[in-house]
């Protein structure tokens, strides 16, 4: 099926790459670096000339930190949308917050998709994304609240539940006026999660997304991927790339990444072993 | 005069499933495309089809040109009678240089420029001389099968097109196409 992200549509073979653009001083991969709207503007430049379709804007740490409330949350994303809105008009933007009201003001902006990434926590997003007619990603958490932690986290079957959770609030969303074509699950690595739990789910990746709904794979730097290499933040590159890997061969659609230019090949080339894309151009033993 | 027959080379490159997001051979098919609607153009019943049977490839580039210009009839083996339409499948040296799959050969430049001339030439007595074994032995393709050919064209007179002549990756490539008979 057609994946329609708001202004755009993909050919249901496509994937993408959705580049992470932070509009906060403390996200914990790039510790500020694009906490200016300047440097959030460059970094929204440099993705998009790296090839990136789709741009996904935050303006509150996952994390724990400081309190960023509705106001303040607006006030480091709703001008930056406006401006990347014009500044690239084909480009998809997407606004990763969990608020209906932050998501209103950024549909005004010109957003095309609303990254629920804490799982529905606010039941009135799907409303917003059907009112404006925009997409949306819809997440695992395991029911946990915004920016905690998981601790002791127990699924008797983690994958059983991140399929049962994503569906049903995929079908909800639909069922308020969403587009089916404009329905991405997330099963949402560390998120309420533990390493072992990422791990399963990136093992059992192709059970999602035989679900028929385009899947979201957010692995970038993330801490599963730094407890099973024993690797600090900023030497992760190499085991996100190798999850991104298994995540493409099982068939995801949409890749939430740091490094945009990487990701691309390790996924065209994943791909192409799937036997889902030609190679550029193969003649090797064929002249 | 009408075309009696084409010649061109069984690259495997050229078949769907080898397909890639560029295609390596875009000027080389072009000009199969061309050569293979010639053959066809008069429609005839049968295409009597010359491909050397030591090649896995020459048979299934043959089937698919010939089915992508359009022809729904009989793909016959030889010999070729006098009015047929003949398709022949066949290339030079694949070990013309450091890049070609078999490496240098100083022979094969040679081989090459003979059956080259040959054929611009339509000259059947030239062809139907070639050296299968040295052929074979500078991994051309099809070397009997010009032979064949050249039996065709010292009967009556002949003109020939050569619509490609190019090594791309080191294999000598023909696209011929010869009118007369």
């Amino acid at each position: 099926m057609t994946l329609r992200l708001g202004r755009q549509e993909f050919a249901d073979d496509a994937t993408l790459m959705m580049a992470i653009v932070n509009r906060t001083p403390d996200s914990f991969y790039d510790r500020g670096a694009t906490w200016g709207h300047d440097r959030a503007l460059e970094r929204v430049d440099r993705v998009v000339a790296e090839g990136a379709e789709i741009v996904d804007i935050g303006g509150v740490k996952a994390g724990l930190g400081p309190d960023v409330d509705v106001e303040e949350e607006k006030r480091r994303v709703v001008d930056l949308v406006a401006e990347v809105r014009s500044r690239h008009p084909r480009l998809v933007i997407s606004v990763d917050t969990w608020r209906a009201d932050v998501a209103r003001a950024v549909c005004e902006a010109g957003a095309d998709l609303l990254n629920d990434a804490w799982g529905g926590a606010d039941p009135g997003l799907a409303e917003v994304a059907a009112e404006h007619d925009v997409a949306m990603v819809v997440t695992h958490t395991g029911g946990l609240t915004p920016r905690t932690s998981p601790h002791r986290v127990r699924y008797d079957d983690v994958v059983a539940d991140a399929i049962s959770s994503t569906v049903a609030q995929a079908e909800r969303a639909v069922s308020l006026g969403v587009d089916r074509r404009s329905v991405v699950i997330d099963p949402a690595h560390d998120f309420g999660k533990s390493t072992f739990h990422s791990l399963e789910l990136t093992r059992r990746l192709d059970e999602m997304v035989a679900t028929g709904w385009p899947v979201l794979v957010s692995l970038s730097n993330k801490d599963f991927v730094g407890e099973t290499l024993g690797r600090p933040v900023g030497e992760r590159l190499l085991g996100t790339l190798a999850a991104t890997a298994v995540c493409a061969v099982a068939g995801a659609r949409v890749y939430r990444v740091h490094e945009v230019a990487e990701t691309r090949q390790v996924v065209d080339m994943a791909w192409s072993i799937a036997g889902r894309r030609p190679p550029v151009g193969a003649i090797r033993g064929l002249a | 005069m009408s075309t009696r027959a084409v010649v061109v080379p069984p690259v495997p490159a050229l078949l769907p499933e080898h397909a890639s997001l560029t295609d390596p051979v875009s000027d080389l098919r072009s000009a199969c495309h061309e050569a293979v609607q010639a053959l066809l153009c008069e429609a005839p019943e049968r295409v009597v089809l010359l491909a050397d049977p030591a090649d896995p490839w020459a048979r299934p580039v043959a089937e698919l040109l010939l089915t992508d210009a359009g022809h729904t009839g009989d793909v016959a083996p030889g010999p070729a009678g006098p009015d047929d339409a003949v398709l022949v499948m066949a290339n030079g040296s694949a070990r013309r240089g450091e890049v070609s799959p078999g490496g240098a050969d100083d022979r094969a430049p040679e081989l090459d420029a003979r059956v080259e001339k040959a054929l611009s030439d339509c000259d059947g007595a030239a062809l139907r001389s070639l050296d299968a074994g040295l052929g074979a032995a500078l991994l051309a393709s099809g070397t009997c099968e010009l032979r064949e050919l050249g039996s065709l064209l010292e009967h009556g007179s002949w003109s020939a097109r050569l619509l490609y002549s190019d090594d791309p990756y080191g294999v000598q490539y023909w696209v011929a196409v010869l009118a007369g008979g």
